[in-house]
């Protein structure tokens, strides 16, 4: 047996395997995902794992949310957005000035949070939806610079400083954890019920109606679909999610600024997951949570103090290979390469 | 008025379902429309002729919220919807295919069929929790079956060829159950095996009570669907009247043949 016929084998079992994979029931699937990393802090606090390593799922979990929220408006209704860390940002900023001016519990402020990156996400497309492709694209990353430089001008909420969660106690009423791992817990039930919420969409007459708008607007009107209130919607459901998520990050970090929020890279880096992982797919976010979260976590804590900035020259490496070799996403590759053309439907 | 000698042999009965009223439309300072009437009755396959660039795909443009009109009026049972927007025209019961067949392509041919469903009391949250009703599934395989296509529902809709695409967006237009379907072209660029199931499709259809408004090029076609016939020139009415008596009238043939 040549090199070559062990090499055909090797890619036949792999297509075996996927096939295998992907014709398991749905709950299956997500129970492959979510079961054993229930297991994370418990390999943590016995000393299995360093911190470092749950500290980098907790936020894989945060991130697998968010990139499922910005793949709603982004890969489904296909309206991309570099503006998304705004909706963080509010659902971060009201969770910790309920909370640390108001004494107001995170049950409620999280929540809430969504509600209002929610009123600001509809804001943003109420104004953007009227522009196109990159020109929405533009708009909407002017947008995200805008309230930066608001927020760190605006003394109320601690200006470029932020706001520090002194004098909070641990608790369950102040959603602040202690000890801190009990946060991953948290981030995956988030990321478990956003992956729930969008696999319903995805099968839904939604997620059909934000397909075709996506491919074609004007033939989705000609099919009587109001594209702008379906936009919308995409955008107050996206937004909602990504607050959420903020609210959590900061009850995680306890801390907020401007940023850690707002900056550039946050916008980037919500988009990065789905875009790496395959848009408007529901494995896409967390695939590309994977991929993206471990390698910013492990190549920043390697090169730190040293060669600061390397782990971005490390992490556009990373971003040129799915470029290059995977462009419609990771799932997507998986799928066209293994997935059987003919007769394997799954979405039935 | 002096547009449009009518030749009215036939005897048109029923309600007008879309009256199309001296509509005229400029982009800059070309005017592609310039006061075009047409009215299309309950039941009726009514053909638009004319020669290239005679207005006929900006006159359905105009009619379907398209393009604002410069002036004139566009009336759906009685309710004037000139300029409403694409969507609203559509719930209000008036759907269209195009001339290039379009359809969404990464979707199924029956999700391109669910997307044509009613939307006109359509709850959000629903679209969300609920998938189609079973009706609307029923109705829409029923339909693909109508067209053939029924083996092809769980396939891609890029994967078809363009009779196939065709067919299936007068499949999709008909899915709302509309009053009245404005078909762009439905025989060009189809092969001419193809041509001849659209023609049957829009004959039987017509029979359990659509009606049509057709624009086509193919004049065997015409002559065989339409019972009624406008000629369009310069985007204006020329001719109206039974197929056979306008299509050889002396200006007809002059804005055809330029002789």
């Amino acid at each position: 047996m040549s090199v070559a016929d062990r090499y055909v084998g090797g890619v036949d079992r792999f297509r075996v395997y996927y096939q295998h994979l992907a014709s398991l029931p749905p709950a299956v699937q997500f129970g492959l995902v979510f079961g054993p990393a229930m297991l994370f802090p418990v390999l943590y606090t016995t000393g299995l794992t360093s911190w470092q390593f749950l500290n980098t799922m907790t936020l894989t979990f945060l991130f697998i949310g968010l990139g499922h929220g910005w793949n709603v408006i982004g890969g489904y209704a296909g309206q991309i957005s570099l503006g998304h860390a705004v909706m963080f940002a509010v659902g971060a900023y009201t969770t910790a000035v309920l909370l640390v001016y108001y004494g107001i519990t995170p049950w409620i402020g999280i929540p809430l949070g969504g509600v209002l990156a929610s009123a600001a996400g509809l804001i943003l497309g109420g104004v953007t939806f009227r522009l196109r492709y990159h020109y929405f694209a533009l708009a909407t990353l002017a947008a995200a610079l805008a309230v930066e430089s608001l927020f760190n001008r605006w003394d109320f909420i601690g200006a470029s400083v932020g706001l520090q969660y002194t004098g909070v106690e641990s608790g369950l009423s102040s959603f602040v954890f202690e000890p801190r791992w009990i946060h991953f817990y948290a981030m995956w039930v988030f990321a478990l019920l956003v992956t729930l919420l969008i696999y319903r969409l995805h099968h839904s007459r939604l997620g059909i109606y934000l397909k075709a708008i996506n491919m074609d607007q004007e033939l989705a009107a000609n099919a009587g679909l109001n594209v702008f209130r379906y936009k919308m919607y995409a955008m107050g459901l996206s937004s909602f999610i990504v607050g959420v998520g903020g609210g959590l990050y900061v009850q995680y970090v306890n801390f907020v600024s401007p940023v850690e929020t707002l900056d550039l890279v946050r916008n980037v880096e919500i988009l990065l997951i789905p875009i790496i992982g395959g848009l408007g797919t529901v494995f896409g976010p967390i695939v590309g949570a994977f991929i993206y979260m471990p390698t910013r976590e492990y190549t920043r804590g390697m090169f730190a103090g040293t060669l600061v900035g390397v782990d971005w020259v490390i992490f556009g490496l990373v971003l040129l290979l799915v470029v290059i070799y995977a462009p419609h996403g990771l799932v997507n590759r998986l799928r066209d390469t293994f997935g059987n053309p003919k007769g394997g439907e799954t979405d039935e | 008025m002096s547009d449009g000698q009518t030749t009215d042999t036939v005897r048109r009965t029923t309600d007008p379902v879309l009256t199309v009223d001296n509509v005229t439309k400029s982009f800059g300072g070309v005017t592609a429309l310039d006061g075009a009437t047409l009215e299309v009755r309950d039941g009726e396959i009514v053909g638009v002729v004319g020669p290239n660039g005679a207005g006929k795909s900006t006159l359905f443009n105009c009619i379907m919220g398209v393009y604002e009109l410069t002036d004139g009026r566009v009336e759906l049972d009685g309710t004037d919807i000139s300029s409403q927007r694409t969507d609203v025209i559509v719930n209000s019961g008036m759907s269209r295919t195009f001339q290039l067949a379009r359809v969404f392509p990464d979707l199924t041919v029956r999700e391109n069929m669910l997307i044509n469903q009613e939307h006109r009391n359509e709850r959000l949250v629903e679209t969300l929790l609920s998938p189609s009703d079973q009706e609307v599934y029923d109705r829409a395989d029923e339909l693909l079956e109508f067209v053939g296509l029924e083996k092809l529902a769980s396939s891609p809709a890029g994967e078809l060829s363009t009779g196939q695409k065709k067919l299936l967006n007068i499949a999709g237009t008909l899915l709302s159950d509309p009053e009245i379907v404005l078909l762009d072209e439905p025989a060009a660029g189809v092969n001419p095996g193809l041509v001849d199931d659209i023609a049957q499709s829009i004959l039987d259809l017509n029979d359990r009570g659509a009606t049509f408004c057709i624009i086509e090029h193919d004049m065997d076609m015409i002559r065989s669907l339409s019972e009624y016939l406008y000629v369009l020139h310069n985007g204006t009415n020329l001719e109206q009247g039974e197929p056979e008596t306008v299509l050889q009238k002396e200006a007809v043939l002059e804005a055809y043949f330029g002789q």
